[in-house]
């Protein structure tokens, strides 16, 4: 009985491979499965999505004689790791092509998709140890990293003698951002006045905030939650303390903005990290992307009015991310003249593209990195938008992307 | 900027093959930095298939290479490691690929910049915010030995051994054949003398004469070669001597005993101003002129072992010949290919009995 099994099993392997040769006439689909935080993270989950659904709009690929579309199916992983593990299971069982993830439960679910040769892309989470090439080949990520942050934070502030007091949450994010710092300073640990950790539902900062002034800091750099970002500067503000505050990407999340509404002045003046979104040719890459992004689904709107009152905008900067990956996936598939899994995954590091900003994009055998850490710019608020600074070499060269309406 | 500056030297480099003179009454000669059509530099893994790698850099690109040939006692290559030193001099944007059949690369001591690898090559990308070092030490696959520019060979003799190193360079190039005025060649070298020969352009390489014709010349980069051999229990034998120029194209040195010697040499490609005759120097004729730019032009090429992003920019590269112990596994690895496929076979064979072995016994069980 069981060997009639065995032998019928390998029948069917056999015509398996004896696939017709008609092209069929409908295309087949190409899945795409986008993991995000869409009912914790809104902004965040459909900023991702949009991404991918734009770079895959209107692709049409033929590979071995058979038309392929995109389809993009969405996932909720609610920042939930134990989540995020189920969706890319669901994710395998419908052979998707890839799954683009803001990076939420990543280093569970990572092994899941290299069983089934399955790219993943992270397109937000900066986290060092989420994406190394010999031990995760699934994994890559077009994001700022932490260590790239951390690093130009500590090239920008250490030469203006300031004594920084690192403020960080204890989510994920925060966690990853400490431990960034904490490296990128550790050669000039003089530089650090204090290094104080909030807890991410706390409403009010008060006290992680006098302990830093008593430590004699004078700067803030405030690593955590937009939430986290806004109460620091409440905290600091509301009680007359002016230091200069510091933030990674998350400070650029319209969160941050309307929670500041009502003292749009303590807002003024906060620095952030981000990925540059116009490359040497200037900004019409990334301005034809965000026409195009407009187009599709609307501006972005922050909720917020500028200091000529009028509404404001936040530039599609984190759906850059995704729309390349999109575009790198289906570079691949046709390098590779294959939508073999393995093949792909092969392929994607083997391939450019030039990104929605202009710039060269890709991965390599050794580096699944698709943001140097030379990318990273700085940009301050004034007037609930922003603009590059001009005391860093690189963000001196970026023109000022508009964000009114 | 800096693409379109080497696509512009890669035309010029080609349109001065195309075998026709320029005009009735003009000679055109061969450029300083043509390129012969056979690495090096060397090229990737693939070179077909793949969409091509922006090339963008500001300002120009000092190139400076160290290529590390590791021999065994018979002087055979064992593998090649090359450093290469790329400096940018001025803010702004960089990404570009160096062509290499590469199977790993790291980060150089002094890197400003971490490397990636592809199948095509080594590719940089970033930010320079003024000055900056992008170095990568590359191991190369074997296949990248046949390339090099100096053969060495060692073998006993009776009661002796010898080492024999010659100068490989070869390189074939179609110029114009004719003649030219004394007083134009004169000029053209001072020119070239004076202002380098990498920044010559179409232009400038138009002489007044006639044509009659074109030919196929040979020529050599020469080469300096200095270092040691030394023989356990003997003081070292100095090596100092140029390859090719005028010099023979090869010299063997005769070591007494029976001792296998161990060799320490740098092998560095001339520089166009030492390859150039010099003021007093005449040449004779316009073969004689095409030939030593023929000459200046390989030597060019083997200072780019890996290729520079600016071709026309500043690049020089030493070779090192070192003798290292052979390690069984390396013996494996540096085999000739039919030693390779042998040793494939035979596992695959040995691989492929067991697994039918293994397949009816388990038949037979289920």
């Amino acid at each position: 009985m069981l060997k009639a099994a065995v032998a019928c099993a390998a029948l069917v392997v056999l015509l398996a491979g004896c696939g017709s040769s008609e092209r069929s006439s409908r295309p087949r689909e190409l899945t795409i499965a986008v993991d995000a935080p869409f009912s914790r993270d809104s902004y965040l989950g459909t900023t991702i999505e949009n991404g991918v659904r734009l770079g895959s709009r209107d692709t049409l690929l033929t590979v071995g004689g058979d038309d392929y579309r995109i389809r993009v199916v969405r996932y909720d992983n609610a920042h939930s790791a134990s989540r995020a593990v189920a969706d890319v299971r669901r994710a395998v069982a419908q052979h998707a092509a890839a799954i683009v993830s803001d990076g939420t439960g990543i280093d569970a679910a990572w092994k899941i998709a290299d069983r089934a040769h399955i790219p993943i892309a992270i397109v937000f989470d900066g986290g060092t140890g989420l994406v190394d090439p010999a031990k995760r080949p699934n994994v890559f990520r077009i994001a700022p990293t932490d260590h790239g942050i951390a690093f130009r934070f500590a090239e920008y502030l250490i030469p203006k003698k300031l004594k920084v007091a690192f403020l960080t949450d204890d989510t994920g994010y925060g966690r990853e951002g400490r431990a960034a710092l904490d490296h990128a300073f550790s050669e000039n640990a003089s530089s650090v006045a204090a290094r104080i950790q909030a807890p991410s539902t706390a409403t009010d900062l008060a006290p992680q905030v006098l302990q830093a002034r008593r430590s004699g800091a004078t700067a803030l750099l405030v690593w955590g939650q937009p939430s986290t970002i806004a109460e620091a500067l409440i905290a600091a503000r509301s009680s007359g303390w002016n230091v200069p505050v510091y933030a990674p990407p998350s400070a650029e999340d319209p969160l941050l903005r309307q929670e500041l509404a009502g003292h749009p002045k303590w807002l003024d003046g906060l620095v952030f990290a981000s990925g540059r979104m116009t490359a040497e040719e200037g900004p019409a890459p990334f301005m034809a992307f965000q026409s195009a992004y407009e187009q599709r689904f609307g501006a972005q709107q922050v909720g917020v009015r500028s200091g000529a009152g009028r509404p404001v905008v936040q530039p599609p900067d984190y759906a850059m991310y995704p729309y390349d990956f999109t575009h790198l996936l289906v570079a691949a598939i046709q390098s590779g003249k294959s939508t073999d899994p393995a093949k792909v995954l092969a392929a994607l590091n083997e391939v450019s593209v030039e990104g929605a900003n202009g710039d060269s994009r890709g991965f390599n055998r050794i580096n699944h990195e698709g943001v140097v850490d030379d990318d990273v710019y700085f940009a301050r608020f004034r007037g609930m938008t922003y603009a590059p600074v001009k005391d860093d070499a690189l963000s001196a060269t970026l023109p000022v992307i508009p964000q009114e309406r | 900027m800096g693409s379109q500056r080497g696509l512009a030297v890669l035309v010029v480099g080609a349109l001065l093959l195309v075998p026709a003179a320029a005009a009735a009454g003009t000679i055109t000669l061969l450029s300083p930095s043509a390129r012969t059509s056979t690495p090096p530099p060397l090229v990737g893994k693939r070179i077909t298939g793949l969409a091509p790698q922006e090339t963008r850099f500001p300002g120009r690109l000092r190139n400076v290479e160290r290529i590390a040939v590791g021999i065994d006692r018979s002087g055979a290559p064992l593998g090649v490691v090359v450093t290469q030193r790329l400096t940018i001099s001025r803010p702004g944007d960089f990404a570009f690929l160096v062509p290499a059949p590469a199977t790993k690369v790291v980060a150089a001591p002094g890197s400003q910049a971490e490397p990636g690898l592809r199948d095509l090559g080594i590719v940089w990308q970033g930010f320079a915010s003024g000055r900056r070092v992008l170095a990568a030490t590359v191991t190369l696959a074997p296949a990248a030995a046949a390339v090099l520019p100096l053969r060495v060979s060692v073998e006993r003799r009776s009661g002796s051994v010898a080492v024999r190193l010659e100068n490989v360079t070869r390189g074939r190039f179609t110029v114009v054949t004719g003649s030219v005025a004394p007083a134009a060649v004169r000029g053209f070298l001072a020119r070239l003398r004076r202002e380098g020969t990498t920044t010559v352009v179409s232009s400038e390489l138009a002489l007044p004469g006639r044509a009659t014709g074109h030919a196929v010349i040979g020529v050599t980069a020469p080469l300096r070669v200095r270092g040691t051999i030394a023989v356990p229990g003997r003081s070292p034998v100095g090596v100092s001597a140029v390859l090719g120029a005028g010099h023979p194209t090869t010299r063997t040195f005769v070591l007494p005993g029976r001792a296998l010697p161990a060799l320490d040499l740098q092998a560095e490609p001339l520089g166009p101003l030492e390859i150039l005759p010099g003021p007093h120097e005449p040449v004779s004729s316009l073969a004689g002129l095409q030939q030593v730019l023929g000459s200046v032009a390989l030597a060019w090429q083997y200072h780019h072992f890996l290729d520079s992003p600016d071709p026309s920019g500043p690049s020089t590269a030493s070779y090192v010949y070192r003798t290292v112990e052979r390690s069984p596994l390396a013996a494996v690895a540096g085999r000739s290919s039919g030693g390779g496929d042998t040793l494939t076979i035979v596992l695959v064979a040995v691989l492929g009995v067991a697994a039918l072995v293994g397949g009816a016994i388990l038949w037979a069980h289920l």
